[in-house]
C-alpha cells in the first residue's frame, strides 16, 4: 500500500503541470481551482488501480484531468466545507502565477483560453501541448479527421 | 499571432511552471486515505436519499389507494392511484439514473464521459418536471362521491375548478421548466443558480459534443 502511495506521488508530482494548466483553463476563480485540482487528483486515486496500460500514462491523466474539470461545477458552501478541510492548495506556484499574470502575452492567452467553451479548451490545452492528431482523437473520443479540422478551424478563426 | 509564436509561449509558460510549481504532499497523501470525497460518488448521493424518501412515500400512496378502494370511494382511488403511477416513473427514473452512474468511468474519452454526466443531469431535471404534473391530481383525492351526489353542481362545480385551475398550472409550470427556457423567472423561483448552472452547462455540452459527432 505504502509503495503504491509512493508511486501515484512521484505520478502526480511528474504531470503536475497538465493538471495545474487544465484548472487553470476552466476555471477563473482560484477557489474554484483549487477544488478542482484537489476532485482532479481525488479522481486520479480512484481510477488508479483500472489503468489500462495500452494507453500512455499522460493519455490517462489528461482524460481523467480534463473530464474533471469541464464537468466541474461551482460548489454551495455546505459542500466545500465537506471537501475541503485544508485551505491549502494541491498543486501551486506563486512565483509562476505572478510571472503569468505579469507577462502580457501569456495573459491574454489565459484569457483566450476561458472564452472557449468546454470541448474546445479541452482541443487547444492538448494541440498547445505537442500532443499528437492521433492522440487528441484518443483523449477526446473523435475521429482524427474531426480533430484535425477542428483545430484548423480554430487556429484560423 | 501564428502558430510557432503561440508554441514559443506556452512553452515559455511551461518551461516556468516546470521550475516553480509546487506539489503539496500532505495534501494529496489525503486522498491516497480517502479522507476527501469523490465527484461521481457526489452524484449517487442526491439520487439515494430521493429514494430513500419516495419509496416509503409511494408504499404509502399504495396503502390509500388500497383503503380507498375497501371502503368504496373512486376518486381516492384514482386520484392517490395516478399520483402513486407518477412516483413509481420518477423511482424507476432514479434508479436508472444510479446504474448509468455506476458506468461512467472517468479513464473513458471525453466525448463519451460528458455526454453521459449530461444525460444524466438533463434527464435528472425532466424527471423532477414529470413530478409536477402530480399537482392536479391532489385536488381529486378529497373528493366525497356521497356530497357529489347530493350537490353535483355547488360541489362537483368547485371541485371541477379548482381541478382545471391546478390542471393548467401543472401544464403552465411544466412547459415554462424547459432546458431552453433558461432566462425564466419561473426557473429563479424554482432553481438557485448552485442548481439551475450543471443543468445548463449539461445542455450546452451536449450540442458541442453533437457537433462533433456529425
Amino acid at each position: 500500500m505504502k509503495n503504491k502511495e509512493k508511486i501515484f506521488l512521484e505520478l502526480v508530482d511528474k504531470h503536475k503541470g497538465i493538471i495545474y494548466k487544465i484548472s487553470n483553463s476552466y476555471c477563473a476563480d482560484s477557489e474554484d481551482r483549487k477544488d478542482v485540482i484537489q476532485e482532479i487528483i481525488i479522481q486520479l486515486w480512484s481510477s488508479y488501480d483500472s489503468y489500462d496500460p495500452k494507453f500512455k500514462i499522460s493519455t490517462w491523466i489528461y482524460r481523467i484531468s480534463l473530464n474533471t474539470a469541464i464537468s466541474f461545477y461551482r460548489k454551495n458552501k455546505l459542500r466545500k466545507a465537506k471537501t475541503s478541510p485544508l485551505s491549502s492548495t494541491i498543486v501551486s506556484s506563486k512565483e509562476a502565477e505572478k510571472e503569468l499574470c505579469e507577462d502580457p502575452n501569456i495573459a491574454k492567452l489565459q484569457e483566450f483560453i476561458l472564452e472557449l467553451r468546454e470541448i474546445e479548451k479541452a482541443l487547444i490545452l492538448l494541440y498547445l501541448d505537442g500532443i499528437s492528431q492521433k492522440e487528441i482523437a484518443e483523449i477526446v473520443g473523435i475521429s482524427q479527421t474531426n480533430a484535425g479540422t477542428k483545430m484548423y478551424k480554430k487556429n484560423t478563426a | 499571432m501564428n502558430d510557432q509564436k503561440l508554441f514559443a509561449l506556452w512553452e515559455s509558460q511551461n518551461q516556468k511552471l516546470e521550475e516553480t510549481l509546487k506539489l503539496n504532499k500532505k495534501l494529496v497523501r489525503e486522498i491516497t486515505k480517502g479522507q476527501l470525497r469523490d465527484t461521481i460518488g457526489s452524484l449517487r448521493s442526491p439520487k439515494l436519499f430521493a429514494l430513500l424518501i419516495a419509496i416509503p412515500y409511494t408504499l404509502l400512496l399504495c396503502f390509500f389507494v388500497f383503503i380507498g378502494k375497501q371502503a368504496g370511494a373512486p376518486f381516492v382511488v384514482f386520484g392517490f392511484g395516478l399520483i402513486a403511477l407518477i412516483m413509481t416513473a420518477l423511482i424507476i427514473g432514479y434508479l436508472y439514473h444510479i446504474y448509468l452512474i455506476n458506468q461512467i468511468q472517468g479513464t473513458d474519452e471525453i466525448s463519451k464521459v460528458q455526454k453521459q454526466i449530461a444525460e444524466l443531469k438533463v434527464s435528472s431535471f425532466n424527471l423532477t418536471r414529470l413530478a409536477v404534473l402530480q399537482l392536479p391530481l391532489w385536488s381529486i383525492c378529497w373528493i366525497s362521491l356521497d356530497v357529489l351526489k347530493s350537490s353535483p353542481f355547488l360541489y362537483g362545480g368547485v371541485n371541477l375548478l379548482i381541478f382545471l385551475l391546478l390542471s393548467y398550472i401543472a401544464y403552465w409550470l411544466y412547459q415554462r421548466l424547459n432546458v431552453q427556457n433558461s432566462n425564466s423567472k419561473v426557473y429563479k423561483f424554482f432553481y438557485s443558480g448552485n442548481e439551475w448552472d450543471p443543468i445548463i452547462k449539461s445542455s450546452h455540452i451536449l450540442e458541442q459534443i453533437k457537433e462533433y459527432d456529425s
